[in-house]
């Protein structure tokens, strides 16, 4: 599926409705995403940035719409093949605390990919030298820093190849002077032509990384464009508003 | 003085009704916590037809005396055309039993564990199995350790409730001995010291387990 | 295997249950199985108690290696507390009992009995200070009595009105609340009340009393068979003079 410049799709959203019982916090979102295109969702908190990403990977149910991944309904792919090909990072990094960090990369690619252990460990070294943290392969999360445990969950994200990266508010529980870190590896992977939905309050981040800029508030998307169109020219009231306060 | 020496000549035979004891309070345990583990998870499906019986269960043996579910086991199954020796009669209803205890110590456990963590796990492909046995479980049980523990010493005691079926513990051996020896104070004094040396060894054993799993 | 099919065989299988445990254990079902299943509480010496050994021993179980040996198989012995013996008898537990049970109407409703092999006298036995000494089941009317829980003792003193009835199970148990003063007597047979007083000296037998109770070997009701066997058995040890030394063996 392509658009009409001639880019793959590789997401596409259509009408997406959710609901939490009465609240509804998507109320009809449409968006495409184009492969290795790097999204930033910025807007306010409560309107619906997380929501969004997790109903992608099927961590949320949604009442309404379609979400498409490679031109098929994600409700006809099996859900646990469709997360490997999802990769996700969260705001509280959810290392396994009971494994050590070499466990919590292999664990997934050997039980759910069911490739062979060695291979597993091989790449595991290969993604925590990229990420930089070769030298805590025995390390319990428990002994990381934030900014280190949140590399490592973006390299267990990586073991399973994902063709798409969401990443919910990566950088919110860290202390700022960890956050570089975090982001340095984020471009590095945007750079590389991996595909990211990326849900931040990082400005600098946005501007520099980001092909695109989606603005979603109450529900739906307010605004989107090009990074210095929204950034410096935000058509709505809302960016602007939202963007005088976080800037 | 001769009470003492009554003790001290029969203290084999509590030694071999406390093996017994340790035993069958083993066994159950094991049943208890195979059942307990599968139960407790079953009290969180959303699945009805999975969380009804399972909270059925849980609140029936919870709510009734063991001492009639023993003997509801030894002398009711053979209404049904079961028939079970007193031991493995006993095994089954106090494994049943602490399943039920158990099961709501899993739960709680499984609970205690935070929601990102069966959200990562699901994320990165895991089954719902996979995660419970990968990442849920594992972090649960290192939590409810101490609870185990003291459903263990709990189940060492109620074993006790065995001899009315005539499975011959602790408690049954201590009987035939008083009635040889009629010394009834001594005897019973043996048995709880010997319960009491059980209990506190379980309970200094677990203890030990749970250092060493938060070093770990 | 279609669903009524699994129907039919899940009635079978409940349907034979239920059979099974309401038909008795043949002569030829308890040879073929190769042991007698007795039934005994073997916290009643000298009838039936654990040894040195901690072996099942004493007058009663002597006796049903008797019917055992008779009958060419081993004897397993199944102990039990007495009052789980007549439901252990009734869901096919075990084949008979033998506890030094007495031969009683409620009990003959429920199970049948052999003919008596033991005449049971009931001891009253009080503490030895000579404060209290009845020679009769009446004067303990008003008194608190301990018994054991289902025994001939039990039956006898609750059938007076009057007395406070106190019911362990374990007569060791009974002794123990005399001895702390917190009832006047206990009321048992006499043979395992006498080896408690010859033990311990504090406590005296004031009075036996002939109730005319005699013990009995009790099957499942019906089971004619068996009961004939035992009933032959016991007239061939006793004509044989087997009888009398056993008697000898634990009475003496």
């Amino acid at each position: 599926m392509n658009d009409k410049d001639g880019n793959e799709i590789i997401i596409k959203i259509e009408d997406l409705v959710k609901k939490f019982g009465k609240l509804e916090v998507l109320k009809g979102v449409n968006m495409q995403v184009r492969r290795q295109e790097t999204i930033v969702i910025i807007g306010p908190s409560g309107g619906g940035k997380s929501t969004l990403l997790r109903c992608i990977n099927k961590l949320e149910h949604y009442q309404g719409g379609k979400i498409y991944l490679d031109g098929k309904d994600i409700d006809e792919y099996d859900v646990n093949q469709l997360r490997t090909r999802i990769g996700m990072v969260f705001q509280q990094f959810n290392l396994f605390p009971h494994m050590n960090v070499l466990q919590n990369l292999t664990l997934a690619p050997i039980k759910v990919k069911k490739i062979q252990e060695k291979e597993a460990v091989e790449k595991a070294k290969y993604l925590l030298n990229k990420v930089g943290l070769i030298d805590k392969i025995d390390a319990y999360p428990e002994q990381l820093s934030g900014g280190q445990k949140q590399r490592v969950a973006i390299a267990r994200a990586l073991m399973m190849d994902p063709e798409i990266m969401l990443f919910d508010e990566p950088t919110s529980a860290l202390d700022p002077e960890l956050v570089g870190e975090v982001l340095d590896v984020m471009k590095d992977l945007a750079n590389s032509g991996m595909t990211m939905l990326v849900v931040t309050h990082e400005m600098g981040f946005a501007k520099e990384v980001a092909d695109r800029i989606v603005f979603i508030s109450n529900g739906v998307i307010e605004e989107e464009g090009k990074p210095e169109e929204i950034l410096k020219n935000p058509q709505k009231p809302r960016t602007r508003e939202f963007l005088r306060r976080i800037l | 003085m001769e009470a003492v020496l009554e003790l001290f000549k029969n203290f084999q035979f509590l030694l071999i009704g406390a093996w017994e004891t340790l035993k069958l309070t083993a066994f159950s345990v094991g049943i208890g916590l195979i059942l307990g583990t599968f139960i407790g998870m079953g009290r969180l499906s959303k699945i009805k037809l999975i969380n009804y019986p399972c909270t059925a269960y849980v609140e029936f043996l919870r709510g009734t005396p063991l001492l009639v579910q023993i003997s509801i086991i030894y002398f009711g199954l053979p209404q049904l055309g079961i028939q079970l020796a007193p031991y493995p009669a006993a095994i089954t209803a106090l494994g049943l039993n602490s399943g039920a205890y158990i099961a709501e110590i899993v739960r709680a456990g499984i609970q205690s564990i935070p929601k990102g963590q069966y959200e990562a796990a699901r994320s990165l492909g895991l089954t719902h199995w996979q995660s419970m046995r990968y990442v849920i479980l594992p972090q649960a049980f290192r939590n409810i350790l101490p609870a185990l523990g003291n459903e263990f010493i709990t189940l060492t005691k109620d074993s006790s409730l065995a001899s009315v079926i005539g499975v011959s513990e602790l408690m049954r051996a201590g009987q035939f001995v008083i009635s040889r020896t009629f010394q009834t104070f001594s005897i019973y004094f043996g048995i709880a010291f010997i319960y009491f040396v059980m209990t506190f060894v379980i309970s200094r054993l677990v203890r030990y387990v749970e250092r060493r799993m938060a070093t770990a | 295997m279609n669903k009524k099919k699994l129907l039919w065989i899940v009635a079978l299988i409940l349907i034979t249950g239920m059979v099974s445990t309401v038909f008795c254990q043949t002569l030829t079902q308890i040879k073929q199985r190769g042991k007698l299943l007795v039934g005994t509480e073997p916290t009643f010496p000298p009838f039936e108690f654990v040894d040195e050994k901690n072996q099942v021993v004493g007058f009663d179980i002597d006796i049903a290696n008797e019917l055992a040996k008779r009958l060419g198989v081993k004897l397993e012995i199944v102990s039990l507390p007495f009052d789980s013996l007549i439901p252990a008898l009734l869901q096919g537990k075990i084949d008979l009992i033998i506890a030094g049970m007495t031969i009683t109407e409620e009990r003959a409703k429920v199970v049948d009995f052999s003919k008596a092999y033991f005449e049971a006298n009931q001891a009253i036995v009080v503490r030895k200070d000579g404060k209290f000494e009845p020679k009769k089941f009446e004067e303990l009317v008003g008194k608190k009595v301990a018994v054991q829980l289902g025994t001939t003792g039990d039956l006898v003193v609750s059938d007076i009105n009057g007395i406070n009835v106190v019911r362990f199970q374990k007569f060791t148990d009974a002794f123990l609340e005399l001895q702390n003063g917190r009832v006047d007597a206990v009321v048992l047979d006499e043979a395992p009340a006498k080896a408690y007083v010859k033990k311990f000296p504090k406590f005296v037998i004031s009075a036996v009393v002939d109730t005319g109770e005699t013990y009995g070997i009790a099957v499942k009701k019906g089971n004619k068979e068996l009961l004939n066997f035992v009933n032959q058995t016991l007239d061939i040890i006793k004509s044989a003079g087997i009888y009398n030394k056993l008697l000898q063996k634990w009475f003496e």
